[in-house]
């Protein structure tokens, strides 16, 4: 009771602050809200490419005081949700303080032409809005009451997104090529071959292509994408990929038409699953996507939209599910782990699994522009005039340590990128830092994916105890790896230059074999002080070694595009030694090892 | 008498075949225009060739047996790759079936050791292949990567362990393509 009234009275004492300089305060807000916006605006121009949302992609970001930071779009994705997130809750908490505004209506967005999901994802968020304001208690007819006729434009274009359902599945589109001085045909895939006169969405009509998007992604994942000559390298890694992806589907199907009509249609099936799972309900009866048995908390938008409006929540999904989650479907289907239709399969399900958690990524993204919408409106009145491009320099710093603090926070996220860029431009302390980080990041992955490794594969062997094992192996390699114990700075400062190199000097030789020396001897304290028998400290190296070499083979790190693929990772300061093994047995744990570590660290994952 | 039946049998068992011979030999030779030089193949009865072919720039295909081979141009190759860079570059092929192997739920049975392609004077370079399961079906595949007069290509193709006898056949087929 006591610590209630405290909390009230500190609440209130805050608030009287609060309202000293209020005006300020917006301002401040508008000024950060600007900011992000700036970052988001950067984040698309970087990250999207024809509408697919480039996890992997590193590039660096400009920061406003000229500085850059070097990150994966996936990082700054996340940390803008986070900033947008936290923004919001402090302006709601200051709003309900002042009080001074009343309910606005969103932002109404007039551009009505569709171009790609994240006009649609503007509209979707406008409607939304609206839609939970008003359309819980009032019939429908009010859903569009405060900006009605506008919305009414917004509505009409949104049935526009449904225009490629009108056509028939494949259209033959021939044009006159000027320079080649040819007529040129190519195969559209649309999918409207797939519905029914009762589909939800097959009476729209327009001129919009989010569908479009869908079905192209669906065909160029089946088709070759190699516009141009590539070199070697490049081919190893994208073309044979592809052209064994190809050459399967095309030994397999008669026409890659029907396959390619049967997967859209398979796949949109679950993304629709994946959608109501995440969008339709805010609590299921279990936490498991495939049986997850009754909703216990509807979503109430969702539930107010209508079959159209539903659909185009999925429009805005398409750069979330039309990368890897989509391609990793296709081979599925093709080598027979996945079956068609809906029907989930034991096996099938981790590609299954990759859908419904592309969708739950791209809610995130999602309600984050919904909150910028939704700040904006409400922005727009408590500060009518737009403060300029150029934020304060209080706005800066609270970035600035905003970007330092998320990935710091995160796990395994960006702490190494800002830490990349802080090796190549720091002093050697920072140096370090940085090589520590690295050695602690890579021993995270190599312990994870290798006890997970035992556990699956000595499960049923007789005479191991699958679970001591891979406790065993997990405190070897804290106590064998741990660069936190590296206490000599002389040696991590001459390791940390070895980092991400191929060759080392002569000097950096003798760093690095002082460091596989030091390791060797912790190595023999460990196994005479834990009793190791022979042959469980022959599993747990075997294992080290193949998981440091999967984790450093596949993971994404630096890859050099067009000259020789450069695949590597120098945690341990250690160039990455060359992959000779034939055996297929160890060839086979490695496949293993592979999808162990693209299910637990899928961000990381190259291939 | 005797001549005229001669000159007959001649005809018949002689001339005739090899005028089919000839047209065969023609026929068989085919020169094949792609974007930066033309090819020449002699396809074996029931192969022809199409371009661009599900945006395969060349592919030749025997349609009964479900075969196709595919044609992709790359930036030219370094003609003086050392065993070393040889050695480098199949282990990137390893690791990179591997990885599709992950993702396809399938198992290796072996790599093929690398093997280089030397014999022609035109034609230089090296073929990787592997075996591999997907359920109860083993596939093999082999992908070449030549240069022909500073022109470079890869040529792939799958076949399944009931097609194991066509193996040769393509095998010396791409062995024996001309550049002009």
């Amino acid at each position: 009771m006591l610590i209630r009234f405290c909390l009230v009275f500190i609440f209130l004492l805050s608030a009287s602050l609060f309202s000293i300089e209020p005006d300020q305060k917006q301002k401040e807000f508008w000024e950060y809200l600007q900011l992000l916006e700036d970052q988001i605006h950067a984040l698309e121009q970087n990250c999207y490419k024809e509408n697919q949302f480039l996890d992997y992609y590193e590039f660096y970001m400009p920061l406003p005081s000229g500085e850059q930071v070097f990150a994966s779009c996936n990082q700054f994705k996340d940390f803008l949700i986070k900033e947008i997130a936290k923004l919001q809750t402090e302006f709601e908490a200051y709003d309900q303080n002042t009080s001074a505004m009343g309910p606005v209506c969103p932002a109404v967005i007039h551009h009505l032409p569709i171009n790609s999901w994240k006009d649609l994802s503007i509209i979707q968020t406008a409607l939304k809005d609206k839609m939970l304001a008003d359309c819980v208690n009032n019939a429908s007819y009010y859903v569009f009451q405060c900006v009605r006729d506008e919305l009414c434009d917004v509505y009409a274009s949104l049935i526009s997104a449904f225009d490629s359902f009108v056509n028939s599945l494949w259209i033959a589109d021939t044009t006159y090529n000027k320079t080649t001085q040819a007529w040129e045909t190519h195969a559209k895939l649309s999918l409207r071959k797939l519905l029914n006169e009762n589909s939800c969405g097959y009476k729209a009509s327009g001129a919009s292509d989010c569908f479009h998007i869908f079905a192209q992604g669906v065909l160029k994942n089946i088709v070759m994408l190699l516009d141009s000559a590539k070199s070697l390298g490049h081919f190893l890694i994208f073309g044979e990929d592809k052209m064994s992806t190809l050459l399967h589907i095309l030994r397999a199907f008669a026409n890659p038409v029907d396959l390619g009509a049967s997967i859209a249609r398979d796949y949109l099936g679950l993304v629709r699953e994946a959608v109501i799972y995440h969008f339709g309900c805010d609590q299921w009866e279990s936490d498991n996507f495939l049986n997850r048995g009754k909703c216990l908390k509807p979503d109430l938008a969702w539930k107010c939209m209508d079959c159209d409006q539903q659909l185009n929540v999925m429009c805005g999904l398409m750069g979330s599910i039309l990368g890897q989650p989509l391609s990793s479907y296709i081979i599925g289907r093709i080598s027979g782990s996945i079956s068609g239709g809906l029907e989930v399969t034991k096996i099938a399900s981790s590609q299954v699994k990759k859908i419904f958690d592309a969708v739950g990524r791209g809610k995130g993204w999602f309600q984050a522009r919904h909150s910028m919408q939704y700040l904006k409106s409400k922005m727009k009145i408590a500060v009518p005039t737009a403060l300029g491009k150029i934020p304060s320099p209080q706005i800066l710093q609270k970035y600035q340590s905003a970007v330092k603090g998320a990935f710091e926070d995160g796990f395994i996220g960006g702490k190494h990128s800002v830490l990349k860029l802080s090796h190549k431009l720091g002093t050697s302390g920072y140096q370090q830092a940085f090589f520590v980080n690295k050695m602690t990041q890579h021993r995270l992955e190599v312990k994870e994916v290798g006890r997970e490794f035992i556990l699956e594969k000595f499960k049923n062997s007789p005479g191991i105890d699958a679970k001591k094992l891979a406790d065993d192996y997990v405190k070897y390699i804290d106590a064998v790896h741990d660069a936190d114990k590296l206490l000599d700075p002389r040696v991590r400062a001459a390791l940390a230059k070895t980092y991400g190199k191929h060759l080392v000097s002569q000097e950096e030789r003798v760093a690095v074999n002082l460091l596989n020396q030091l390791e060797d001897q912790r190595r023999v304290l460990y196994v005479q002080q834990a009793g190791l028998g022979p042959q469980d400290l022959k599993i747990i190296r075997e294992v080290e070694k193949y998981s440091d070499l999967g984790v450093r083979s596949y993971g994404n790190r630096d890859i050099v595009v067009n000259s020789v693929p450069g695949r590597y990772s120098d945690e341990f300061g250690r160039p990455t030694y060359p992959f000779v093994s034939n055996d297929p047995h160890i060839l086979n744990d490695m496949i293993d090892i592979i999808t162990i570590y693209r299910n637990r660290f899928p961000s990381l994952v190259a291939y | 008498m005797g001549q005229k039946v001669a000159e007959k049998f001649c005809m018949k068992y002689f001339v005739i075949p090899l005028i089919f011979f000839l047209i065969a030999r023609i026929e068989a030779s085919t020169t094949i225009p792609l974007k930066n030089q033309k090819l020449t193949v002699e396809l074996p009865r029931g192969w022809t060739y199409q371009l661009d072919y599900w945006k395969i720039p060349l592919a030749f295909i025997n349609s009964s047996d479900n075969l196709i081979i595919a044609v992709n141009e790359l930036e030219q190759i370094n003609q003086l790759l050392t065993d070393a860079d040889k050695q480098n570059y199949f282990t990137h092929y390893k690791l990179g079936r591997l990885a599709w192997l992950s993702l396809a739920f399938g198992k290796l049975v072996k790599f093929y050791e690398y093997e280089d392609i030397n014999k022609n004077p035109d034609w230089k370079g090296m073929v990787f292949g592997y075996v591999y399961k997907l359920g109860q079906t083993t596939f093999y595949e082999k992908s070449y990567y030549l240069t022909c007069k500073n022109v470079s290509y890869n040529l792939k193709y799958l076949i399944d362990h009931s097609q194991i006898k066509v193996m040769d056949t393509m095998d010396a087929m791409i062995r024996g393509l001309g550049c002009l």
